[in-house]
């Protein structure tokens, strides 16, 4: 039960968030609501999801009721949407994978519910969520590795870091000259920086707003006028003025850049910062915006193709899931036909041994015998009810099933109770 | 018959594996890497198999005459591939590497692999020092050449702004200029040992240096060509495009040499 950016837009998205002491409160209350057995709530920018486990026909509409008074949001119902039993882990599954994403394929969110499964170890989490989500997360895993799903780049930033590194390989130790101070220059220095990127120097107009861009991403500061001096020693060059033409020609370069370098430079602003004749300064590799979105347009169609593969995955571990989780459910019912054909014998042998005494050796072959001709005769019915147990449509009958073998004793079948739906 | 039967086996693995690859590298999206590099695994394993069983079969090492030396040849350039490829990550390589593993076999095949009865001298540890360290140069020759052919083609990628299969496949411009540095400094020593060990050989059987014997045309051509790229590498310029370009033609050069002596004389044997 939840919603995300496909059910709600950000103003609703926002009000349904839960992160620190309000997620911790809404947990409590969520499992305070009878019926619900084990929780795990996963809030992301994106989307506020609760899996929950318990009668899901009893606490669908509680779960809603109480999640929308939680945000305090007017007709919130209509923003959240639900889904019940292999739907549900199917739904996780894919949200795990990057297949619910806004930007598919999306790495992040695997850590996301990561975390959420890990928040809620030991406290709300029963066993059937716990290999749930530990399903999920095997299953994100393998799409990542078996597709190419979440490679390539997928925003400006990160397709200019993938250009630098088709370069470069690795960029530890690797130095970048940026000049201008705007926001998406500012993104693309920490998206370096996080890729090991040692030494940034930051030009600008004036010295003070290179400074305090300096200080934002521990760059070394200095004017325009200075960073020509640089060039000679810095792999990457990120532009990223609003000067109304290029400053960066073949002219400026020659004298400071060193040809046996390899230097790339990206020019992100618009106008473009650096004339289109650099390109043909031996060792200089140029891109513009317009390439760096031809690169994000590439990874977008690439992810396209892997999308179908990656789906079959999903859908072949949920399925698994499913199959194990249903076959737990007909534990109950073996464990009380093993139960009650135990307490015949149990009986029967009672029976015999008040009619007189008897060979306490022979008695105990006698004993081994019967249970070994128990097991032979019960090994079928027990696999008939396991493999009914995989057709979610038999619940009813299974439950059927377990309460005709129940003895009218109570407390000599210590099975669990079964979770009668997962949402 | 088994050795042939197992190499062509081998031959067929490789082609199988080449195809493949090239198939997931002609399609936009990844083609998975488990099935061809099993073929090629397979290939290599069938590949070890024909060449043990010429071993045991014939009781001689199978580097002597143009069919077992080529097939040995082959076997060292898949196995240095794989090699490469699972240490690095990268088994683009597998692309430009695997068709001379499929030539060279199938030229064995082709030319028959049973053994040369070799001369007097040619037994022994120091015979097959030589060539083993010259069969082993080839290999690692054509590995970095390789590298370096891979390099010129993603600098152009990078150059050009395409951004298709080559920019998506291919390793970085960094990665490449190292393997193909490796390739070639490993290979010059390999075959630096080689050609002192032949020299060696020759003039302990009194035969002089035998500038007259194509394969040996071809070791000195080839050690010059990629001397030069080795040189070339080492100068303070000399690293990346223009260390890729001496060494594919020190590549070039060699295979040139090798086919002009064998034109020179159309009814001589393959020489390796």
């Amino acid at each position: 039960m939840g919603l995300s950016h496909r059910t709600a837009p950000i103003e609703v998205r926002e009000r349904f968030a839960l992160a620190g002491a309000r997620l911790e409160a809404w947990i409590e209350r969520l499992l305070s609501e009878p019926g619900v057995s084990q929780c795990v709530v996963l809030s992301t920018c994106n989307r506020t999801e609760c899996y929950v486990v318990g009668d899901a026909r009893a606490i669908e509409d509680r779960v809603a009721r109480a999640l929308i008074e939680e945000a305090g949001v007017a007709k919130g119902r209509a923003y959240l949407s639900s889904h019940v039993g292999l739907a549900a882990v199917q739904h996780l599954f894919r949200v795990t994978s990057g297949l619910d994403s806004l930007v598919i394929g999306e790495p992040q969110i695997q850590g996301q519910v990561s975390e959420a499964y890990h928040g809620a170890e030991g406290a709300t989490l029963g066993s059937s969520l716990h290999r749930l989500f530990q399903s999920a997360l095997a299953a994100g895993g393998r799409v990542r590795s078996s597709t190419a799903i979440s490679r390539g780049s997928v925003s400006i930033p990160a397709a200019a870091v993938g250009l630098a590194r088709k370069v470069f390989g690795s960029l530890e130790g690797r130095s970048v000259l940026v000049i201008g101070t705007g926001e998406m220059g500012r993104l693309t220095v920490r998206c370096l920086r996080s890729e090991g990127v040692e030494r940034v120097f930051v030009a600008s107009r004036t010295l003070a707003r290179a400074e305090r861009m300096g200080r934002q991403v521990d760059g070394i500061p200095m004017t325009r006028e200075a960073f020509p001096a640089r060039l000679a020693e810095v792999d990457l060059v990120v532009t990223a003025t609003d000067a109304d033409a290029a400053f960066v020609t073949p002219a400026l370069l020659e004298g400071w850049h060193d040809e046996a370098r390899q230097t790339v430079i990206l020019d992100i602003a618009l106008p473009r910062n650096v004339h289109p004749s650099t390109a043909g300064v031996p060792g200089i590799f140029l891109y513009n915006i317009d390439d760096l979105q031809r690169v994000i347009d590439q990874a977008r169609r690439a992810r396209e193709v892997e999308f179908e593969g990656a789906e079959r995955i999903v859908d072949h571990h949920a399925r698994r899931f499913w199959a194990w989780y249903r076959v737990r459910q007909a534990t109950p019912a073996i464990r009380a036909l093993r139960g009650n054909a135990q307490r015949c014998v149990e009986t029967a042998l009672a029976r015999a041994k008040a009619a007189g005494p008897r060979d306490a050796d022979r008695e105990r072959e006698q004993r081994l015998a019967i249970r070994a001709t128990l097991n032979k005769i019960l090994h079928g019915p027990t696999r008939a009810i396991r493999r009914l147990a995989e057709d979610a449509e038999t619940a009813d009958a299974l439950e059927e099933l377990a309460s005709a073998l129940r003895p009218t004793a109570p407390g000599w079948v210590r099975g669990r109770t079964a979770d009668r739906g997962m949402g | 018959m088994l050795i042939r039967l197992l190499l062509t086996m081998a031959f067929v693995c490789f082609a199988a594996a080449w195809l493949l690859q090239l198939r997931g590298f002609r399609g936009r999206g990844t083609a998975p890497r488990a099935p061809w590099l099993a073929l090629a695994v397979v290939g290599a394993v069938l590949h070890v198999a024909g060449l043990a069983t010429f071993w045991i079969q014939n009781r001689t090492p199978p580097l002597v005459g143009f069919g077992p030396a080529s097939a040995t040849l082959a076997l060292a350039i898949a196995v240095g591939f794989l090699l490469v490829g699972r240490v690095s990550e990268r088994w683009a390589a597998g692309l430009l590497a695997l068709p001379p593993v499929m030539i060279l076999l199938l030229a064995a095949v082709w030319t028959g692999v049973s053994p040369t009865r070799p001369e007097a001298g040619f037994r022994g540890g120091w015979s097959i020092l030589h060539v083993v360290s010259v069969l082993s140069g080839y290999a690692s020759l054509l590995l970095g050449s390789v590298a370096a052919a891979m390099y010129l083609l993603q600098f152009r990628a990078l150059k050009r702004k395409e951004f298709g299969n080559v920019f998506r496949s291919f390793p970085s411009l960094d990665s490449l200029d190292r393997l193909g540095g490796l390739g070639v400094a490993i290979g010059m020593g390999a075959l630096t040992v080689g050609l002192i060990t032949g020299w060696s050989f020759t003039l302990t059987f009194g035969r002089g240096l035998a500038l007259e014997d194509p394969d040996v045309v071809v070791g000195v051509i080839s050690w010059v060509a990629y001397g030069i790229a080795l040189v070339v590498r080492a100068s303070p310029a000399g690293r990346g495009h223009r260390a890729a370009v001496f060494t594919v033609l020190a590549f070039l050069a060699s295979t040139a040499a090798y086919m002009s002596l064998k034109a020179r004389d159309p009814s001589s044997e393959f020489f390796l």
